[in-house]
């Protein structure tokens, strides 16, 4: 093999997305900028400092550190917010954890959906009053047990596991909902939580 | 720093979008992985927007490093997905299995993962994802000379692993 030859065979080598995979990147890349009319679930209430957190931000924000982290949060815009078509529940399920520095986050999670009818809603909006929901965020930070990780990375196991627990209490309310799928029915779009500590989101100093 | 306007960054995105998603393919074990690193790294770009160059290379090159910084900070989950989102996981996952040229791939992969790591990264820079020796060692923050030497050596070194396992070229058409 000479030169030529390797050059050749390293650049036809490269492995490559599928040309759907590729369109339907091109549609996400589209849906994540997409301003929409999620923006004033998100401006919520006034009287407590809160941190909108959509939970895909999560890596990305390890890329500001500690000290501009709730700098990064704040200035989520509304493309981070909601596609067209998807709402997010109003009514946020509270939960409270105390993170590995000992610092205690609060914290709300909504349920974001597409298709549902009056009456959807109405049970959606009511799971936040329920009782199953008192001490919830002790009994993750508990199932994720990871007492010794940061508090983001406790924070982002969290946000998984709430992510499938809201999952499990839309579809009981909504049982013809399905999880995260392209549908004309009732889709369960997924979720996003909003939390507040002393410093942000993962309550760092 | 005012920054580009919306639209160019729109447009900067849209013409990199493939790239990206390409860069992310080629780096992660799993497939459907380049999908969550994809949105993880649009999100910054969109928060970051006003620090992109307006000038197109410039701007690509500006993406890709945070492309790289996405990769090198990967998180196990923690993500706000769609139903979009999901479909392009499913869309790699299928692929990933059914590529054509796969043994010729295989071969290929497993020869640059017996080069050192960084070597394994200037040869998927400059061969797969188009970038000249420069803009390579731009976006590792290395010398150029050092990127250049080690494309060197990395190049013979891959030359020597594959002529001891021959691979064969796929006829085109």
């Amino acid at each position: 093999m000479n030169d030529d030859e390797l050059d050749e065979l390293l650049r036809t080598m490269a492995p490559t997305p599928s040309a759907r995979a590729q369109s339907t990147a091109v549609l996400v890349a589209r849906e994540i900028r997409q301003p929409t009319r999620g923006v004033a679930a998100l401006s919520g209430p006034k009287t407590r400092r809160r941190v909108v957190v959509a939970a895909a931000a999560a890596a990305a924000l390890a890329l500001a550190g500690a000290g501009t982290l709730a700098a990064y949060q704040l200035s989520i815009p509304p493309f981070q917010t909601l596609e067209k078509g998807v709402a997010r529940s109003h009514s946020g399920i509270p939960f409270v954890y105390t993170n590995s520095l000992g610092r205690r986050v609060e914290c709300l999670a909504f349920i974001e959906y597409e298709n549902l009818d009056q009456q959807q809603r109405a049970a959606i909006e009511k799971l936040s009053k329920s009782r199953r929901w008192d001490g919830y965020g002790q009994r993750v930070l508990a199932k994720i047990a990871m007492p010794k990780a940061s508090p983001e990375e406790q924070n982002a196991a969290i946000v998984d596991v709430i992510h499938q627990d809201l999952w499990q209490a839309a579809h009981e309310v909504v049982p013809s909902m399905v999880y995260m799928r392209v549908s004309d029915g009732p889709v369960y779009h997924g979720s996003s939580t909003s939390c507040a500590g002393p410093g942000g989101v993962d309550g760092r100093p | 720093m005012a920054g580009p306007d919306q639209a160019s960054v729109e447009d900067a995105i849209e013409a990199n979008t493939h790239a990206l998603l390409a860069f992310f393919l080629r780096r992660t074990e799993v497939p459907e992985d380049a999908a969550d690193l994809l949105s993880d790294t649009l999100l910054v770009v969109w928060r970051r927007r006003a620090a992109m160059p307006s000038e197109s290379a410039e701007a690509r090159m500006w993406m890709f490093g945070v492309a790289r910084k996405v990769l090198l900070t990967q998180k196990r989950g923690s993500r706000r997905r769609s139903a979009l989102h999901e479909r392009l996981r499913e869309e790699l996952a299928q692929a990933s299995g059914a590529a054509g040229e796969a043994t010729y791939l295989s071969e290929v992969c497993e020869a640059l993962l017996q080069l050192d790591r960084l070597d394994q990264e200037i040869i998927r820079l400059t061969y797969w994802d188009g970038f000249t020796l420069a803009e390579a060692a731009r976006l590792l923050h290395m010398p150029e000379g050092t990127i250049r030497s080690r494309h060197h050596r990395a190049r013979a070194q891959l030359k020597r692993i594959l002529a001891a396992a021959p691979v064969s070229m796929p006829v085109e058409g």
